[in-house]
Protein backbone atom coordinates (compact mmCIF):
# COMPACT_ATOMS: atom_id res chain seq x y z
CA UNK A 1 0.00 0.00 0.00
CA UNK A 2 1.52 3.46 -1.15
CA UNK A 3 2.47 5.70 2.00
CA UNK A 4 0.61 8.78 0.34
CA UNK A 5 -3.42 8.94 -0.44
CA UNK A 6 -3.08 12.45 -2.32
CA UNK A 7 -0.52 13.17 -4.28
CA UNK A 8 -0.64 16.45 -6.55
CA UNK A 9 2.28 17.84 -8.71
CA UNK A 10 2.05 21.59 -10.08
CA UNK A 11 -2.17 21.18 -9.94
CA UNK A 12 -3.30 24.51 -11.55
CA UNK A 13 -6.65 25.97 -12.95
CA UNK A 14 -7.75 28.61 -14.31
CA UNK A 15 -11.32 29.89 -15.04
CA UNK A 16 -12.99 30.46 -18.41
CA UNK A 17 -12.89 34.10 -17.04
CA UNK A 18 -9.56 33.78 -16.80
CA UNK A 19 -9.29 33.86 -12.88
CA UNK A 20 -6.43 31.86 -12.05
CA UNK A 21 -7.69 30.21 -8.80
CA UNK A 22 -4.72 27.38 -8.30
CA UNK A 23 -1.36 27.25 -9.46
CA UNK A 24 1.17 25.14 -9.56
CA UNK A 25 0.02 23.30 -6.49
CA UNK A 26 2.37 20.16 -5.24
CA UNK A 27 1.03 18.65 -1.79
CA UNK A 28 1.09 15.47 -0.43
CA UNK A 29 -1.21 13.73 1.72
CA UNK A 30 0.09 10.96 4.07
CA UNK A 31 -2.78 7.81 4.89
CA UNK A 32 -3.34 8.06 7.90
CA UNK A 33 -2.65 11.94 9.29
CA UNK A 34 -4.91 14.63 9.61
CA UNK A 35 -3.88 17.50 7.06
CA UNK A 36 -4.95 20.77 7.57
CA UNK A 37 -5.50 22.87 4.39
CA UNK A 38 -4.37 26.49 5.42
CA UNK A 39 -5.87 29.40 4.04
CA UNK A 40 -7.16 32.75 3.46
CA UNK A 41 -10.77 32.88 2.06
CA UNK A 42 -10.38 33.21 -1.99
CA UNK A 43 -7.00 31.36 -1.59
CA UNK A 44 -7.58 28.35 -3.74
CA UNK A 45 -8.80 26.06 -0.98
CA UNK A 46 -12.04 25.00 -2.14
CA UNK A 47 -10.54 25.17 -6.22
CA UNK A 48 -8.11 22.30 -5.37
CA UNK A 49 -10.61 20.41 -2.99
CA UNK A 50 -12.98 20.38 -6.21
CA UNK A 51 -9.90 18.89 -8.02
CA UNK A 52 -8.87 16.81 -5.94
CA UNK A 53 -12.74 14.94 -5.91
CA UNK A 54 -12.95 15.29 -9.73
CA UNK A 55 -15.87 18.49 -9.82
CA UNK A 56 -13.22 20.37 -11.76
CA UNK A 57 -10.72 19.38 -14.22
CA UNK A 58 -7.07 20.59 -13.50
CA UNK A 59 -6.03 22.90 -16.46
CA UNK A 60 -2.58 21.77 -15.83
CA UNK A 61 -0.81 19.33 -13.43
CA UNK A 62 -1.60 16.09 -12.30
CA UNK A 63 -3.02 14.71 -9.14
CA UNK A 64 -3.49 10.80 -7.78
CA UNK A 65 -5.99 10.46 -4.94
CA UNK A 66 -6.38 7.29 -3.46
CA UNK A 67 -4.48 5.77 -6.03
CA UNK A 68 -6.39 6.95 -9.18
CA UNK A 69 -6.64 10.21 -11.33
CA UNK A 70 -9.13 12.41 -9.37
CA UNK A 71 -13.38 11.40 -10.22
CA UNK A 72 -12.26 7.76 -11.10
CA UNK A 73 -15.29 5.91 -9.76
CA UNK A 74 -12.55 3.39 -7.88
CA UNK A 75 -11.31 6.82 -6.04
CA UNK A 76 -14.60 7.80 -5.36
CA UNK A 77 -15.17 5.01 -3.78
CA UNK A 78 -12.64 5.09 -1.17
CA UNK A 79 -13.38 9.16 -0.10
CA UNK A 80 -16.17 10.48 1.57
CA UNK A 81 -16.26 14.19 0.75
CA UNK A 82 -18.32 17.48 2.12
CA UNK A 83 -16.56 20.01 -0.43
CA UNK A 84 -18.85 23.58 -0.03
CA UNK A 85 -21.95 23.75 1.64
CA UNK A 86 -23.95 20.73 1.94
CA UNK A 87 -26.76 19.94 -0.65
CA UNK A 88 -29.60 17.29 -0.32
CA UNK A 89 -32.75 16.94 -1.39
CA UNK A 90 -35.25 19.53 0.71
CA UNK A 91 -38.24 16.85 0.04
CA UNK A 92 -36.54 13.84 1.36
CA UNK A 93 -36.11 12.90 5.15
CA UNK A 94 -32.49 13.30 6.22
CA UNK A 95 -32.70 9.56 6.64
CA UNK A 96 -33.97 8.78 3.04
CA UNK A 97 -31.03 11.53 1.73
CA UNK A 98 -28.47 9.07 3.50
CA UNK A 99 -29.99 6.15 1.94
CA UNK A 100 -29.91 7.50 -1.51
CA UNK A 101 -26.25 8.13 -0.92
CA UNK A 102 -25.66 5.03 -0.13
CA UNK A 103 -27.26 3.46 -2.78
CA UNK A 104 -24.82 5.32 -4.93
CA UNK A 105 -22.07 4.83 -2.71
CA UNK A 106 -22.61 0.94 -2.55
CA UNK A 107 -23.41 1.41 0.92
CA UNK A 108 -25.34 -0.65 2.94
CA UNK A 109 -28.38 0.49 4.62
CA UNK A 110 -27.72 -0.86 7.89
CA UNK A 111 -25.08 1.39 8.09
CA UNK A 112 -27.08 4.67 7.86
CA UNK A 113 -28.71 4.90 11.25
CA UNK A 114 -24.97 4.59 12.55
CA UNK A 115 -23.51 7.15 10.90
CA UNK A 116 -26.30 9.26 12.18
CA UNK A 117 -25.97 8.64 15.35
CA UNK A 118 -22.31 8.91 15.02
CA UNK A 119 -23.26 12.90 13.97
CA UNK A 120 -26.18 13.20 16.78
CA UNK A 121 -28.79 13.49 14.13
CA UNK A 122 -30.44 10.15 14.77
CA UNK A 123 -33.27 11.81 16.74
CA UNK A 124 -34.28 14.30 13.88
CA UNK A 125 -33.34 11.57 10.84
CA UNK A 126 -37.36 11.36 10.54
CA UNK A 127 -37.56 14.92 9.48
CA UNK A 128 -37.56 16.71 6.15
CA UNK A 129 -33.46 17.83 5.14
CA UNK A 130 -35.34 21.12 3.78
CA UNK A 131 -35.96 21.97 7.75
CA UNK A 132 -33.31 20.75 8.79
CA UNK A 133 -30.78 24.48 10.22
CA UNK A 134 -27.40 24.84 8.82
CA UNK A 135 -25.97 23.22 11.80
CA UNK A 136 -27.83 19.57 10.97
CA UNK A 137 -27.11 20.21 7.51
CA UNK A 138 -23.55 20.39 8.25
CA UNK A 139 -23.62 17.84 10.07
CA UNK A 140 -25.62 15.38 7.86
CA UNK A 141 -23.10 16.15 5.22
CA UNK A 142 -20.35 15.06 7.14
CA UNK A 143 -22.83 11.39 7.87
CA UNK A 144 -22.69 11.46 4.22
CA UNK A 145 -19.50 11.56 3.88
CA UNK A 146 -19.16 8.78 6.62
CA UNK A 147 -21.16 6.21 4.91
CA UNK A 148 -18.64 4.52 2.99
CA UNK A 149 -16.16 4.39 5.78
CA UNK A 150 -13.88 6.22 3.77
CA UNK A 151 -10.33 5.71 3.54
CA UNK A 152 -10.09 9.18 2.65
CA UNK A 153 -12.41 12.20 4.09
CA UNK A 154 -12.30 15.40 2.77
CA UNK A 155 -13.98 18.01 4.55
CA UNK A 156 -14.34 22.04 3.02
CA UNK A 157 -14.60 24.57 5.89
CA UNK A 158 -16.99 22.26 7.96
CA UNK A 159 -17.55 24.76 10.97
CA UNK A 160 -18.75 27.50 8.13
CA UNK A 161 -21.93 28.86 9.07
CA UNK A 162 -22.15 27.70 11.88
CA UNK A 163 -22.76 29.62 15.64
CA UNK A 164 -20.06 28.88 18.44
CA UNK A 165 -21.59 25.82 19.78
CA UNK A 166 -22.26 23.92 16.38
CA UNK A 167 -18.32 25.24 15.74
CA UNK A 168 -17.23 23.47 19.19
CA UNK A 169 -19.51 20.34 18.53
CA UNK A 170 -18.10 19.92 14.85
CA UNK A 171 -14.52 20.19 16.31
CA UNK A 172 -15.46 17.54 18.30
CA UNK A 173 -16.50 15.38 15.52
CA UNK A 174 -13.58 16.13 13.73
CA UNK A 175 -11.00 15.27 16.23
CA UNK A 176 -13.31 11.70 16.82
CA UNK A 177 -13.44 11.00 13.04
CA UNK A 178 -9.20 10.83 12.76
CA UNK A 179 -9.52 7.44 14.65
CA UNK A 180 -7.75 4.42 12.89
CA UNK A 181 -6.31 4.46 9.64
CA UNK A 182 -8.40 7.10 8.06
CA UNK A 183 -7.38 10.26 6.78
CA UNK A 184 -8.45 13.45 7.32
CA UNK A 185 -7.80 16.34 4.64
CA UNK A 186 -9.43 19.86 6.65
CA UNK A 187 -9.85 22.83 4.77
CA UNK A 188 -10.34 25.93 7.13
CA UNK A 189 -9.38 29.75 7.57
CA UNK A 190 -9.86 29.02 11.34
CA UNK A 191 -6.31 28.24 12.69
CA UNK A 192 -7.86 27.47 15.99
CA UNK A 193 -10.01 24.50 14.05
CA UNK A 194 -6.81 23.20 12.54
CA UNK A 195 -4.14 23.68 15.41
CA UNK A 196 -5.72 21.13 17.77
CA UNK A 197 -6.48 18.26 15.25
CA UNK A 198 -4.10 18.35 12.32
CA UNK A 199 -0.67 16.53 11.84
CA UNK A 200 0.42 18.27 8.75
CA UNK A 201 -0.41 21.44 7.36
CA UNK A 202 -0.42 23.33 4.06
CA UNK A 203 -0.97 26.63 3.41
CA UNK A 204 -2.24 28.06 0.07
CA UNK A 205 -2.17 31.71 -0.89
CA UNK A 206 -3.32 33.37 -3.98
CA UNK A 207 -3.07 29.94 -5.40
CA UNK A 208 0.17 28.59 -4.44
CA UNK A 209 0.99 25.93 -1.76
CA UNK A 210 2.75 28.59 0.10
CA UNK A 211 4.54 25.75 2.28
CA UNK A 212 3.55 22.08 3.64
CA UNK A 213 4.74 21.14 6.95
CA UNK A 214 3.97 19.01 10.37
CA UNK A 215 2.00 21.60 12.43
CA UNK A 216 5.06 21.37 14.84
CA UNK A 217 7.77 22.51 12.25
CA UNK A 218 5.58 24.96 11.58
CA UNK A 219 5.41 26.48 14.64
CA UNK A 220 8.62 25.78 16.26
CA UNK A 221 11.14 26.67 13.16
CA UNK A 222 11.25 30.59 14.97
CA UNK A 223 13.80 30.92 17.27
CA UNK A 224 15.47 29.61 20.17
CA UNK A 225 15.76 30.75 23.35
CA UNK A 226 19.04 30.68 26.17
CA UNK A 227 19.52 31.58 29.42
CA UNK A 228 22.89 31.51 30.43
CA UNK A 229 25.61 32.85 32.63
CA UNK A 230 27.61 35.25 31.66
CA UNK A 231 25.39 36.36 29.27
CA UNK A 232 27.71 38.72 27.65
CA UNK A 233 29.93 35.51 26.40
CA UNK A 234 26.95 34.01 25.26
CA UNK A 235 25.95 36.39 23.13
CA UNK A 236 29.47 37.01 21.65
CA UNK A 237 29.65 32.73 21.22
CA UNK A 238 26.47 32.38 19.61
CA UNK A 239 26.79 35.71 17.16
CA UNK A 240 29.84 33.88 15.93
CA UNK A 241 27.86 30.91 15.54
CA UNK A 242 24.74 32.23 13.80
CA UNK A 243 25.82 35.61 12.84
CA UNK A 244 24.90 38.70 15.08
CA UNK A 245 21.90 39.71 13.22
CA UNK A 246 19.99 36.44 14.38
CA UNK A 247 20.83 36.85 18.27
CA UNK A 248 19.16 39.44 19.94
CA UNK A 249 18.75 40.21 24.27
CA UNK A 250 15.83 40.18 26.24
CA UNK A 251 14.35 40.15 29.56
CA UNK A 252 17.37 38.57 31.11
CA UNK A 253 17.57 35.74 28.04
CA UNK A 254 19.32 35.75 24.52
CA UNK A 255 16.85 34.82 21.40
CA UNK A 256 18.57 33.17 18.62
CA UNK A 257 16.26 33.04 15.16
CA UNK A 258 17.34 29.26 14.43
CA UNK A 259 15.59 26.31 13.72
CA UNK A 260 15.51 24.25 17.65
CA UNK A 261 16.71 21.67 15.68
CA UNK A 262 20.15 23.15 16.64
CA UNK A 263 19.59 23.51 20.23
CA UNK A 264 21.82 20.30 20.52
CA UNK A 265 24.48 21.60 19.22
CA UNK A 266 24.13 25.72 20.89
CA UNK A 267 24.30 23.46 24.25
CA UNK A 268 27.26 21.62 23.35
CA UNK A 269 29.32 24.94 22.44
CA UNK A 270 28.03 27.11 25.59
CA UNK A 271 28.72 23.99 28.26
CA UNK A 272 32.50 23.96 26.26
CA UNK A 273 33.14 27.68 26.17
CA UNK A 274 32.89 27.24 30.12
CA UNK A 275 29.23 28.95 29.84
CA UNK A 276 26.78 27.98 32.38
CA UNK A 277 23.31 27.50 30.19
CA UNK A 278 19.91 27.44 33.01
CA UNK A 279 17.19 27.35 29.94
CA UNK A 280 17.09 26.47 26.15
CA UNK A 281 13.97 26.21 24.67
CA UNK A 282 12.08 26.83 21.46
CA UNK A 283 10.51 29.35 21.04
CA UNK A 284 6.85 28.23 19.35
CA UNK A 285 5.27 30.79 17.37
CA UNK A 286 1.26 30.07 17.52
CA UNK A 287 -0.40 29.13 14.15
CA UNK A 288 -1.94 32.19 13.89
CA UNK A 289 1.88 34.12 13.65
CA UNK A 290 2.97 31.58 11.13
CA UNK A 291 0.03 31.95 9.02
CA UNK A 292 -0.32 35.92 9.07
CA UNK A 293 3.77 35.85 8.02
CA UNK A 294 3.05 33.52 5.33
CA UNK A 295 -0.22 34.61 3.37
CA UNK A 296 -0.66 38.74 5.08
CA UNK A 297 -3.83 37.71 6.29
CA UNK A 298 -5.74 38.20 10.24
CA UNK A 299 -7.05 35.22 10.86
CA UNK A 300 -10.82 35.05 9.67
CA UNK A 301 -10.65 37.35 7.32
CA UNK B 1 -25.16 1.87 -12.82
CA UNK B 2 -28.19 -0.26 -10.66
CA UNK B 3 -26.42 1.80 -7.75
CA UNK B 4 -27.38 4.65 -9.68
CA UNK B 5 -31.08 3.76 -10.95
CA UNK B 6 -31.87 2.52 -7.63
CA UNK B 7 -30.38 5.85 -6.19
CA UNK B 8 -32.44 7.99 -8.53
CA UNK B 9 -36.02 5.53 -8.57
CA UNK B 10 -35.59 6.54 -4.37
CA UNK B 11 -35.75 10.44 -5.39
CA UNK B 12 -38.56 10.03 -7.92
CA UNK B 13 -40.86 7.96 -6.17
CA UNK B 14 -40.70 10.80 -3.53
CA UNK B 15 -40.57 13.74 -5.84
CA UNK B 16 -43.71 15.95 -5.00
CA UNK B 17 -43.55 17.58 -8.40
CA UNK B 18 -43.80 13.88 -10.53
CA UNK B 19 -46.81 12.67 -7.64
CA UNK B 20 -48.48 16.16 -8.53
CA UNK B 21 -47.93 15.66 -12.41
CA UNK B 22 -49.02 11.89 -12.64
CA UNK B 23 -51.89 13.31 -10.58
CA UNK B 24 -52.67 16.10 -12.36
CA UNK B 25 -52.78 13.92 -16.30
CA UNK B 26 -55.06 11.29 -14.95
CA UNK B 27 -57.32 14.16 -12.83
CA UNK B 28 -57.45 15.65 -16.25
CA UNK B 29 -58.42 12.81 -17.97
CA UNK B 30 -60.76 11.70 -15.34
CA UNK B 31 -62.34 15.05 -15.41
CA UNK B 32 -62.99 14.92 -19.54
CA UNK B 33 -64.57 12.09 -19.08
CA UNK B 34 -67.26 13.26 -16.57
CA UNK B 35 -67.96 16.54 -18.47
CA UNK B 36 -68.34 14.78 -21.63
CA UNK B 37 -70.64 12.07 -20.20
CA UNK B 38 -72.45 15.24 -18.43
CA UNK B 39 -72.84 16.91 -21.94
CA UNK B 40 -73.83 13.99 -23.51
CA UNK B 41 -76.45 13.12 -21.03
CA UNK B 42 -77.56 16.41 -20.71
CA UNK B 43 -79.19 16.73 -24.29
CA UNK B 44 -80.79 19.83 -23.64
CA UNK B 45 -77.75 21.51 -24.50
CA UNK B 46 -77.43 19.53 -28.14
CA UNK B 47 -78.47 17.84 -30.80
CA UNK B 48 -79.52 14.25 -29.59
CA UNK B 49 -78.25 12.26 -32.38
CA UNK B 50 -74.86 13.95 -31.85
CA UNK B 51 -74.67 13.57 -28.10
CA UNK B 52 -75.30 10.14 -28.49
CA UNK B 53 -72.74 9.31 -31.18
CA UNK B 54 -70.43 11.25 -29.08
CA UNK B 55 -71.69 9.05 -25.94
CA UNK B 56 -70.43 5.91 -28.14
CA UNK B 57 -66.74 7.60 -27.98
CA UNK B 58 -66.90 7.72 -24.16
CA UNK B 59 -66.92 3.59 -23.78
CA UNK B 60 -64.15 1.39 -24.15
CA UNK B 61 -63.77 0.43 -27.10
CA UNK B 62 -62.39 4.13 -27.85
CA UNK B 63 -60.49 4.52 -24.27
CA UNK B 64 -57.17 4.18 -25.68
CA UNK B 65 -58.08 6.60 -28.56
CA UNK B 66 -59.30 9.13 -26.02
CA UNK B 67 -56.16 8.70 -23.90
CA UNK B 68 -54.00 9.91 -26.86
CA UNK B 69 -55.31 13.84 -27.34
CA UNK B 70 -54.31 14.23 -23.96
CA UNK B 71 -51.02 12.40 -24.00
CA UNK B 72 -49.75 14.53 -26.93
CA UNK B 73 -50.73 18.43 -25.61
CA UNK B 74 -51.02 17.92 -21.82
CA UNK B 75 -49.25 15.13 -21.52
CA UNK B 76 -46.06 16.40 -23.39
CA UNK B 77 -45.67 19.39 -21.75
CA UNK B 78 -46.09 17.60 -18.43
CA UNK B 79 -43.07 15.64 -19.26
CA UNK B 80 -41.05 18.58 -20.44
CA UNK B 81 -41.52 20.18 -16.80
CA UNK B 82 -40.99 16.34 -15.32
CA UNK B 83 -37.81 16.07 -17.05
CA UNK B 84 -36.96 20.04 -16.43
CA UNK B 85 -36.99 19.02 -13.13
CA UNK B 86 -35.38 16.37 -12.40
CA UNK B 87 -32.04 16.95 -14.25
CA UNK B 88 -32.09 21.18 -13.64
CA UNK B 89 -32.65 20.77 -10.06
CA UNK B 90 -30.24 19.02 -9.19
CA UNK B 91 -28.07 22.34 -9.97
CA UNK B 92 -30.49 24.45 -8.32
CA UNK B 93 -30.10 22.44 -5.20
CA UNK B 94 -26.04 21.70 -5.79
CA UNK B 95 -27.20 18.40 -5.06
CA UNK B 96 -25.00 17.74 -8.61
CA UNK B 97 -21.98 17.40 -6.16
CA UNK B 98 -23.48 14.64 -3.97
CA UNK B 99 -24.48 12.72 -7.26
CA UNK B 100 -20.87 13.09 -8.79
CA UNK B 101 -18.60 12.18 -5.95
CA UNK B 102 -20.09 9.40 -4.91
CA UNK B 103 -18.61 5.62 -6.39
CA UNK B 104 -20.67 5.46 -10.17
CA UNK B 105 -18.52 7.62 -12.76
CA UNK B 106 -20.19 10.85 -14.28
CA UNK B 107 -21.80 8.82 -17.05
CA UNK B 108 -23.07 5.87 -15.09
CA UNK B 109 -24.82 8.37 -12.96
CA UNK B 110 -26.57 10.13 -15.74
CA UNK B 111 -27.50 6.80 -17.43
CA UNK B 112 -29.23 5.90 -14.16
CA UNK B 113 -31.09 9.61 -14.39
CA UNK B 114 -32.21 9.02 -18.23
CA UNK B 115 -33.63 5.03 -16.95
CA UNK B 116 -36.21 6.26 -14.50
CA UNK B 117 -36.89 9.59 -16.58
CA UNK B 118 -37.64 6.90 -19.81
CA UNK B 119 -39.47 5.00 -16.77
CA UNK B 120 -41.23 8.34 -15.16
CA UNK B 121 -42.41 8.62 -18.71
CA UNK B 122 -43.92 5.24 -18.66
CA UNK B 123 -45.27 6.06 -15.43
CA UNK B 124 -47.23 9.27 -16.71
CA UNK B 125 -48.46 7.05 -20.27
CA UNK B 126 -50.09 4.28 -17.99
CA UNK B 127 -51.60 6.90 -15.69
CA UNK B 128 -52.94 8.51 -18.89
CA UNK B 129 -54.34 5.34 -20.12
CA UNK B 130 -55.30 3.78 -16.89
CA UNK B 131 -57.43 7.27 -16.20
CA UNK B 132 -59.08 6.53 -19.62
CA UNK B 133 -59.56 3.30 -19.07
CA UNK B 134 -61.07 3.92 -15.65
CA UNK B 135 -63.49 6.98 -17.24
CA UNK B 136 -64.35 4.78 -19.96
CA UNK B 137 -65.50 1.62 -17.38
CA UNK B 138 -67.26 4.30 -15.47
CA UNK B 139 -69.06 5.46 -18.40
CA UNK B 140 -70.37 2.33 -19.69
CA UNK B 141 -71.32 1.09 -15.94
CA UNK B 142 -73.28 3.97 -15.92
CA UNK B 143 -75.27 3.73 -19.34
CA UNK B 144 -75.41 -0.29 -18.66
CA UNK B 145 -73.43 -0.98 -21.97
CA UNK B 146 -71.63 -4.05 -22.46
CA UNK B 147 -67.68 -3.39 -21.78
CA UNK B 148 -65.66 -4.00 -24.90
CA UNK B 149 -62.13 -3.39 -24.62
CA UNK B 150 -59.85 -2.51 -28.08
CA UNK B 151 -57.79 -5.07 -29.50
CA UNK B 152 -54.40 -5.39 -27.36
CA UNK B 153 -52.26 -4.72 -30.19
CA UNK B 154 -53.88 -1.69 -30.74
CA UNK B 155 -53.94 -0.49 -27.10
CA UNK B 156 -49.79 -1.41 -26.91
CA UNK B 157 -49.45 0.32 -29.89
CA UNK B 158 -50.96 3.61 -28.35
CA UNK B 159 -49.14 3.12 -25.35
CA UNK B 160 -45.97 2.51 -26.65
CA UNK B 161 -45.53 5.27 -28.83
CA UNK B 162 -47.28 7.60 -26.25
CA UNK B 163 -44.24 6.77 -23.94
CA UNK B 164 -41.59 7.04 -27.04
CA UNK B 165 -43.20 10.57 -27.25
CA UNK B 166 -43.56 11.71 -23.32
CA UNK B 167 -39.81 10.50 -23.11
CA UNK B 168 -38.35 12.61 -26.37
CA UNK B 169 -39.84 15.35 -24.34
CA UNK B 170 -38.97 14.69 -20.64
CA UNK B 171 -35.42 14.70 -22.31
CA UNK B 172 -35.87 17.93 -24.33
CA UNK B 173 -36.74 19.26 -20.52
CA UNK B 174 -33.83 17.08 -19.14
CA UNK B 175 -31.41 18.37 -21.66
CA UNK B 176 -32.02 22.00 -21.27
CA UNK B 177 -32.49 21.51 -17.27
CA UNK B 178 -28.56 20.23 -17.85
CA UNK B 179 -27.25 22.82 -20.37
CA UNK B 180 -28.91 25.77 -18.37
CA UNK B 181 -28.09 24.51 -14.99
CA UNK B 182 -31.58 24.99 -13.62
CA UNK B 183 -35.37 24.36 -13.65
CA UNK B 184 -37.06 26.88 -13.81
CA UNK B 185 -35.29 28.78 -17.13
CA UNK B 186 -35.30 25.10 -18.30
CA UNK B 187 -39.31 24.58 -18.40
CA UNK B 188 -39.82 28.07 -19.48
CA UNK B 189 -37.30 28.08 -22.74
CA UNK B 190 -38.89 24.36 -23.69
CA UNK B 191 -42.04 25.01 -23.05
CA UNK B 192 -42.07 28.46 -25.15
CA UNK B 193 -40.01 26.42 -28.15
CA UNK B 194 -42.50 23.54 -28.23
CA UNK B 195 -45.61 25.63 -28.01
CA UNK B 196 -44.26 28.92 -30.46
CA UNK B 197 -41.29 28.35 -31.97
CA UNK B 198 -41.76 25.33 -33.05
CA UNK B 199 -45.20 26.18 -34.57
CA UNK B 200 -44.00 29.31 -36.03
CA UNK B 201 -41.46 27.72 -37.53
CA UNK B 202 -42.66 25.07 -39.35
CA UNK B 203 -45.35 27.05 -40.65
CA UNK B 204 -43.17 29.66 -41.95
CA UNK B 205 -41.08 26.72 -43.41
CA UNK B 206 -44.32 25.37 -45.24
CA UNK B 207 -45.08 28.31 -46.75
CA UNK B 208 -41.91 29.30 -48.22
CA UNK B 209 -43.29 26.88 -51.23
CA UNK B 210 -39.64 25.47 -51.67
CA UNK B 211 -39.42 21.55 -51.07
CA UNK B 212 -36.13 21.10 -49.23
CA UNK B 213 -37.72 23.74 -46.68
CA UNK B 214 -40.56 21.29 -46.18
CA UNK B 215 -38.99 18.49 -45.91
CA UNK B 216 -37.09 20.34 -43.35
CA UNK B 217 -40.42 21.27 -41.22
CA UNK B 218 -40.74 16.94 -41.17
CA UNK B 219 -38.09 17.27 -39.01
CA UNK B 220 -39.17 18.86 -36.26
CA UNK B 221 -39.86 16.76 -33.02
CA UNK B 222 -44.10 18.53 -32.88
CA UNK B 223 -44.80 17.38 -36.48
CA UNK B 224 -42.95 13.61 -35.75
CA UNK B 225 -45.02 13.31 -32.71
CA UNK B 226 -48.49 14.84 -34.38
CA UNK B 227 -47.83 12.12 -36.94
CA UNK B 228 -47.42 9.34 -34.40
CA UNK B 229 -50.72 10.64 -32.87
CA UNK B 230 -52.73 10.24 -35.77
CA UNK B 231 -51.49 7.12 -36.37
CA UNK B 232 -52.09 5.70 -33.25
CA UNK B 233 -55.61 6.86 -33.22
CA UNK B 234 -57.63 4.28 -34.62
CA UNK B 235 -60.71 6.45 -34.65
CA UNK B 236 -62.17 7.21 -37.87
CA UNK B 237 -60.99 10.49 -39.02
CA UNK B 238 -63.45 13.71 -39.32
CA UNK B 239 -63.76 14.81 -43.32
CA UNK B 240 -61.23 17.20 -44.18
CA UNK B 241 -58.44 16.40 -41.67
CA UNK B 242 -55.22 16.48 -43.31
CA UNK B 243 -53.25 13.30 -43.59
CA UNK B 244 -50.21 13.55 -41.49
CA UNK B 245 -47.27 14.69 -43.46
CA UNK B 246 -45.22 12.17 -42.51
CA UNK B 247 -45.89 8.24 -42.51
CA UNK B 248 -45.55 6.45 -38.47
CA UNK B 249 -42.37 4.54 -39.17
CA UNK B 250 -40.41 7.54 -39.84
CA UNK B 251 -42.21 9.91 -36.79
CA UNK B 252 -40.98 6.98 -34.46
CA UNK B 253 -37.51 7.01 -35.88
CA UNK B 254 -37.28 10.89 -35.99
CA UNK B 255 -38.49 11.00 -32.25
CA UNK B 256 -35.81 7.83 -31.36
CA UNK B 257 -33.36 10.19 -33.06
CA UNK B 258 -34.40 13.09 -31.04
CA UNK B 259 -33.79 10.94 -27.69
CA UNK B 260 -30.74 9.79 -28.78
CA UNK B 261 -29.70 13.38 -29.48
CA UNK B 262 -30.81 14.56 -26.29
CA UNK B 263 -29.29 12.24 -24.31
CA UNK B 264 -25.64 12.42 -26.25
CA UNK B 265 -26.12 16.51 -25.63
CA UNK B 266 -27.02 15.89 -21.59
CA UNK B 267 -23.63 13.62 -21.67
CA UNK B 268 -21.21 15.47 -23.14
CA UNK B 269 -22.51 18.35 -21.11
CA UNK B 270 -22.23 16.42 -17.63
CA UNK B 271 -18.82 14.81 -19.00
CA UNK B 272 -17.09 17.55 -19.99
CA UNK B 273 -18.55 20.56 -17.61
CA UNK B 274 -16.55 21.77 -14.16
CA UNK B 275 -19.29 21.53 -11.55
CA UNK B 276 -18.54 24.50 -9.09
Amino acid sequence: MQRTIIETDGLTKRYRNGVLAASGVSMTVRRGEVYGFLGPNGAGKTTVLRMLVGLIRATAGSAVVAGHPPGHPRGLAAIGCLVEAPAFYPFLSGRENLRLVADLAGAPHSRVDGVLEEVDLLAAAGRRAGDFSTGMKQRLGVAAALLKEPELLILDEPTNGLDPQGMAEMRRLVRDLRSGDRTVLLSSHLLGEVEHVCDRVGVIRQGRLVTESSVADLRGQGAIVVRAEPQDRAYELLARMFGPELVSRGDGSLRVDAPPARMREVNAMLVSAGVGVSELRPVESSLEDVFIQLTGEEQGS
Amino acid sequence: MISSIRAEWRKLRQRPAFAVSTTLLAAVSLFAYAYLYWRDTNPSARNAASAAHDLAGLLPAQFANNALPAAFTLGTLVAIVVGAIAFGSEYGWGTIKLLLTQRPGRLAELTGRVVVLAACGAILTLALFGASAAGSLGAALAERQPVAWPPAWDVALAVGGTWLVLSTYALLGAALGVALRQAAAAVGVSLVYVVLVERVVVQRLGELGWQPAANAGKLFMGVNADALGQFLNTAPRPPGALPAPVGPGQAALVLAAYTVFFVIVSAGLVWRRDVT
